[in-house]
């Protein structure tokens, strides 16, 4: 695969969108490639939406992403996901999706409740479909997150190794191991990276690869 | 649980690394690191031998601090400080500078407001190696205010600097300093939100450690020296006279007691001879565009995807404030049209609209004033490569998929709208607190009226706590209640953080007492700066930003000699205490002040994790 890599990265306050990004960015950086990013961690309260892009590849100058130009859309928590690729996925688009939602008393948080009928993550495969994006993989990066790293703030990790294995990213395995393990809070790193090679295994299962 | 774990906390967590690496200090010249715009700021203060750093915390700046108090772990003589308010911040460096060290400052856009009498005081008095680094927000996306603080600069007349790559925000920092000295006047630099949370490759120079080393100099000459009061009572003296000299008005006779500078003379001639003015394209281009800063970066990638770098000219200003006039004037003279591109307010593009009424022939000028371009939000390139296209008169590349993202963006509003909102962390001892006094206000006869604040409480306003009714700015809260008591609605609630209440709550506190307000003030005493990154505050573990004891003032203690009427601690975990008191606070005729405490439980949860790493699993419930 070749262009420009353009990543979106989105999750709720908290979740560690910021941390994926930064090891992201480290990786490209590390492997010799142009790299730019850029975060909106919004208001830093709880349950805010927080995004990231990062840009990888020549003639790429601003961090911004533009509208329908994500290769890859990483969704941490599974309404932001929805909402992230409707704006910045095109048909082309590989959407890596945790399918658990983030709930305040067994409900959807009110910054969620929308409209729109979306109570699993089967409906917001279909809403997306329903919008020509369909290259959706929904992994239950939370609960392999618990299984592996021995918590849920693993998710992230879970899902950049989906990411990675969907070749989006156009890094290697090693770079991207690297700047986790040099960049997870305190002592993480190697449970990070549990985490990581899990949801690589996770993303070849969901397709159907390795079998 | 929660407030055994609190009680455990007894000092501020390390800082986050999340948007900075903190060792910025550490890389040699040439040296390519991966940075934020947090880093890259730091690291050109650094290189320039900055000596003291003052700041209160505001996004997208809040982390330079950080880094630079790394820093000073190893360069001891700087003095880098978490400042009470901006205003504070401000004249510690102002201080400084007139020391003759080179001084920083750095706040959000909305902290230039606090400094605007101090700066305007300074701006003429010829001070230099003052540099004031500020964090703008096109789109408002972490102020309650899409101001353009370039408008405040022009207010005090002060140059400011906007560096588009991360490599130039470093470079430019770092010039700022030298450009100060050059003009002997104070020297901004504009970052924007979306830059100043950028990461990018940005390669390091030397660090000017001889700068840093000087020694302090005061000069104590009154005529020559810092006040720009009205020293010699006579209508052409003083500040009037330093006016004069800067616009070239002072009479001779006086211009020999004075100073040379600061002259408007040399800042326009340092506009246009300075490093990041940059051109671009065909000189004899039908159009041109004019811009600056952050934004110039999505001027660039629209030409490279329109192919249009061959057709179009680009004139990047590395100082907007003023805008260079020689390169303007000549800009205007050669093109047939100039599309000014710039985030927030045209303050370039009114400039090059005086400057060619000057020029003959002058170009056709476009931007915000013809609406080719928004006033509000970010202007990424999906905005200007439909705008440049069409001053090419080439259709859009991007139509089909504009066309497509507007019938999402419908969808998205429609469907799956963005909801105004957020709420406390799991744990959050504001909950409570917060939670209850809407009760007590919703249960007591009379308006319920409560003002919110900035900080974490101001999430209280929303669902399902619904506590604030208003929230203006910071500190603004007690001002409000006071006045809306005092239209004779009742006893009015104002909720404020602990930083705020040392920002610029005490002030209103004092003024509430002074004129006999009816209010009740609660003070959600987290022990920190927590919304905007734990950092510390005169209230907060008696810790400086450099990690050094020094004295904790109690709310408690400072509050009490103000003479409110009723004043009480409470455990902010302690719901039927606090409901107890609210109703003995709200039943007092005059101003009740509650004090509801708690450590901010992810300092908790850090501390927890911290002391579980250093003594293993056993030493986590310590």
């Amino acid at each position: 695969m070749s262009g420009n890599v353009n990543a979106v990265v989105v999750g709720q306050s908290g979740q560690g969108t910021i941390l994926v990004s930064k090891v992201l960015a480290t990786a490209y950086h590390r492997s010799g490639l142009a790299v730019v990013a850029t975060e909106y961690p919004a208001i830093t309260h709880r349950y805010a939406i927080t995004y990231a892009h990062v840009r990888s590849g020549r003639g790429v100058f601003s961090p911004r992403i533009r509208p329908r130009e994500a290769c890859i859309v990483l969704g941490l928590e599974a309404f932001e996901c929805l909402r992230a690729s409707l704006l910045f996925a095109n048909p082309d688009t590989v959407v890596v999706s945790n399918d658990s939602f983030i709930r305040t008393d067994g409900e959807p948080n009110h910054l969620l409740t929308g409209p729109i009928a979306v109570e699993t993550i089967g409906d917001i495969v279909a809403a997306l479909a329903g919008r020509g994006i369909t290259r959706v993989v929904p992994l239950a990066a939370t609960r392999l997150a618990f299984e592996v790293a021995g918590s849920r703030a693993g998710t992230n990790m879970v899902l950049l190794g989906a990411a990675f294995a969907s070749g989006r990213l156009q890094l290697e395995q090693a770079a991207l191991e690297e700047a986790i393990i040099d960049l997870a809070p305190r002592d993480t790193g190697e449970r990070n990276c549990q985490g990581f090679l899990a949801g690589i295994a996770a993303y070849r299962a969901a397709i159907g690869e390795g079998r | 649980m929660a407030k055994k774990a609190a009680d455990a906390a007894t000092e501020l967590a390390e800082p986050s690394r999340k948007f900075t690496d903190q060792d910025v200090h550490l890389g040699g010249a040439g040296e390519v690191c991966l940075f934020t715009c947090n880093d890259s700021i730091a690291r050109g203060a650094i290189e320039a031998g900055v000596r003291i750093a003052a700041c209160y915390p505001g996004a997208p700046v809040s982390y330079v601090i950080d880094a630079l108090a790394t820093a000073a772990q190893t360069y001891t003589d700087m003095h880098v400080e978490w400042s009470a308010n901006e205003k504070c911040a401000y004249e510690t460096a102002l201080g400084g500078a007139m020391s003759g060290l080179r001084s920083l400052c750095l706040m959000k856009n909305v902290g230039v407001p606090w400094i605007l009498d101090p700066l305007a005081s300074s701006s003429m008095i010829g001070v230099a190696g003052l540099v004031i680094v500020v964090g703008d927000d096109p789109g408002a996306e972490t102020t309650q205010a899409e101001e353009d603080f370039r408008n405040l600069a022009r207010f005090a007349e002060v140059p400011v600097i906007e560096p588009s790559t991360l490599q130039e925000v470093k470079d430019a920092v770092r010039f700022a300093f030298e450009l100060s000295e050059r003009v002997a006047m104070p020297v901004f630099v504009r970052v924007t939100v979306r830059q100043g949370y950028s990461r990018a490759a940005v390669r390091l120079g030397d660090i000017d450690h001889a700068r840093r080393g000087r020694a302090a100099r005061f000069g104590k000459s009154v005529i020559n020296g810092w006040t720009g009061y009205p020293a010699i009572g006579w209508p052409e003296t003083g500040t009037s006279l330093l006016h004069k000299r800067f616009h070239g008005e002072a009479p001779d006779a006086y211009l020999a007691l004075l100073r040379a500078e600061p002259t408007e003379r040399t800042v326009l001639a340092a506009a246009d001879d300075n490093p990041f003015n940059a051109t671009g394209g065909p000189a004899d281009a039908a159009l041109c565009i004019i811009t600056a800063g952050f934004v110039a970066l999505e001027v660039e990638e629209s030409l490279a995807l329109l192919e249009a770098a061959g057709e179009v000219a680009v004139v990047k200003l590395g100082i907007t404030l003023p805008v260079p006039p020689r390169l303007v004037a000549g800009t205007l003279a050669r093109h047939r049209q100039v599309l000014v591109v710039e985030e927030t307010e045209p303050v370039i593009e009114e400039q090059v609209r005086a400057l060619a009424s000057e020029v003959p022939g002058a170009a056709r000028i476009l931007g915000k004033k013809t609406g080719q371009l928004p006033y509000s939000g970010e202007i990424g390139s999906d905005i200007l490569i439909p705008a440049i296209a069409d001053l090419l008169g080439r259709p859009s590349p991007l139509a089909a998929d504009a066309a497509a993202h507007a019938e999402t963006l419908d969808f998205v509003r429609q469907r799956v709208p963005f909801r105004v909102g957020g709420q406390f962390c799991a744990g959050c001892p504001e909950t409570a607190p917060t939670r209850v006094l809407r009760e007590v206000l919703d249960a007591l006869p009379g308006p319920g009226i409560a003002c919110g604040d900035s900080g974490c409480g101001f999430v209280a306003q929303y669902a399902p706590i619904g506590l604030a009714n208003t929230f203006v700015c910071m500190g603004a809260g007690l001002g409000v209640a006071m006045g809306i008591s005092h239209a004779g609605l009742g006893k009015v609630a104002a909720v404020m953080g602990d930083s705020t209440f040392f920002h610029s709550g005490i002030i209103e506190l004092i003024n509430a007492v002074y004129n006999r307000a009816n209010v009740l003030l609660l003070i959600l005493d987290n022990k920190s700066s927590a919304e905007t990154g734990h950092q510390p505050h005169p209230g907060a573990f008696g810790q400086t930003a450099t990690r050094k004891a020094t004295k904790e003032l109690s709310l408690e203690e400072v509050i009490r000699p103000l003479q409110v009427d009723y004043l009480k601690v409470v455990d902010a975990y302690d719901p039927d205490g606090l409901r107890r008191t609210y109703h003995e606070a709200m039943a007092v005729e005059g101003v009740s002040v509650v004090i509801a405490t708690g450590i901010c439980a992810l300092i908790v949860d850090r501390h927890r994790k911290d002391l579980k790493q250093q003594h293993g699993v056993a030493g986590a419930g310590a």
